[in-house]
């Protein structure tokens, strides 16, 4: 049973057995400290990467494609047409989806994991805050989930189902685990050395009750938000509880016309975001 | 406080049927008429500002995804039939329903008629 004492520990024994976490999304991190980068420096991170280039090739030729134009096959050109932003998002959400692939259940994690990140990205976007660290966050924020399910995958299956009935999904995993997704993705977090605001946000995002930063509320609300419009359609999304507190934080009003907006442009980016990727499961 | 759902907010159809289509920029042709204005910002400048009516010319789409616009909301010019759409709002409700359950807070109800409002994709 794992608990406060024993958890770092035992998060870094679970984290040697977890595929390595994606060098490549480290790296983009560190670069989104520097206002500076280029995307021929993205870019040319990226080509060492057959997977990354093969998925930035695969944006841009879609969109060639439908201007009957020929397909690229230099993936430098492909990341000049696409822009910067679009080049990160790929980064990650690559090396995200290789890192869950080799796990059960890790299809369903990654799809909400996606979900969640372009929700976050929306609500970071309406409320002024960081773009990239929300996308990341989000695509991190149930990372924890990776180390129960390592644990025991029947125990954390059968949790996950209780709990979509009563909503009671923290309770349940302490009572059977001893510790939460939360808790145990927040110290994986620290393992990795992630930013502070990141094992902040992942270590809270299912705390219905307080605020600790602009980006928590983002990845709490995002949670919601994507269950709310069945982003992925599973009958295990289920909306019984929505922190005030964020909804506060972030100045959101449902009722605003620019909220049916956020909604659709979260459905239009997930359906596209999860067309299949070059060299994964998605 | 829990809400009675028998209060849930009844959609206005029509407008949910007929509103913009949103896009992603890899997706939008030329031709098509942005529904919403589109402005992009870098480091405090407005770099683009596209008002709402503007025909999407080739270059513009370009422009767009080099500045990070991620979709954009075009005219639905092929409205879904109305009996399509009014199936499809059964299901989508229904669906809300489950998913919000049967007793709910305010603060849910609250996100539960905005959807609701808001009705299926209509695209």
């Amino acid at each position: 049973m794992l608990n406060s004492e024993n958890l770092a520990h035992a998060v870094a024994v679970m984290a040697r057995k977890l595929p390595p976490f994606p060098t490549i999304v480290i790296q983009l991190l560190d670069m989104l400290r520097n206002d500076s980068v280029t995307l021929e420096v993205l870019a040319r991170m990226a080509r060492n990467d057959p997977i990354i280039s093969a998925n930035i090739l695969a944006q841009a030729n879609h969109m060639r494609r439908i201007h009957a134009q020929s397909d690229l096959t230099d993936a430098f050109v492909a990341a000049s047409i696409i822009g910067i932003n679009r080049v990160r998002r790929i980064v990650v959400t690559t090396g995200m989806n290789r890192f869950v692939s080799s796990v059960p259940g890790g299809l369903f994690l990654f799809q909400h994991s996606v979900a969640v990140a372009i929700a976050a990205q929306e609500l970071a976007e309406f409320s002024g805050e960081s773009q990239d660290l929300a996308y990341i966050s989000g695509m991190l924020h149930d990372v924890g989930q990776l180390c129960l399910n390592m644990l025991d995958e029947r125990a954390f299956e059968k949790v996950y189902m209780d709990a979509s009935v009563d909503g009671k999904l923290m309770e349940r995993e302490a009572a059977v685990f001893g510790v939460d997704h939360c808790a145990v993705g927040a110290q994986l977090a620290r393992h990795w050395n992630l930013p502070e605001q990141i094992y902040s946000a992942i270590l809270n995002h299912h705390d219905e009750e307080t605020v600790t930063c602009p980006l928590q509320a983002a990845i709490c609300l995002s949670e919601t938000i994507v269950r709310a419009l069945d982003l992925p359609a599973s009958p295990k999304n289920r909306v019984t509880l929505i922190n005030q507190h964020a909804v506060a934080e972030l100045g959101l009003d449902w009722s605003d016309p620019g909220m049916a907006d956020l909604f659709d442009r979260c459905v239009t980016r997930f359906r596209l975001a999860i067309q299949p990727q070059q060299g994964s499961h998605a | 406080m829990e809400s009675d759902p028998s209060e849930a907010v009844v959609p206005d159809m029509t407008h949910a049927r007929l509103r913009p289509c949103w896009l992603s920029t890899l997706e939008i042709k030329p031709g098509m008429v942005l529904a919403k204005p589109v402005s992009a910002v870098s480091g405090g400048y407005a770099t683009m500002s596209l008002p709402a009516g503007v025909t999407i010319a080739e270059e513009t789409i370009g422009q767009m995804i080099v500045k990070g616009i991620e979709c954009v909301a075009v005219l639905n010019t092929e409205p879904m039939d109305a009996q399509d759409y009014a199936v499809a709002t059964q299901a989508y409700e229904a669906r809300l329903q489950q998913i919000f359950g049967p007793q709910r807070t305010e603060h849910c109800q609250a996100l539960l008629d905005a959807l609701l409002i808001r009705g299926p994709m209509p695209c």
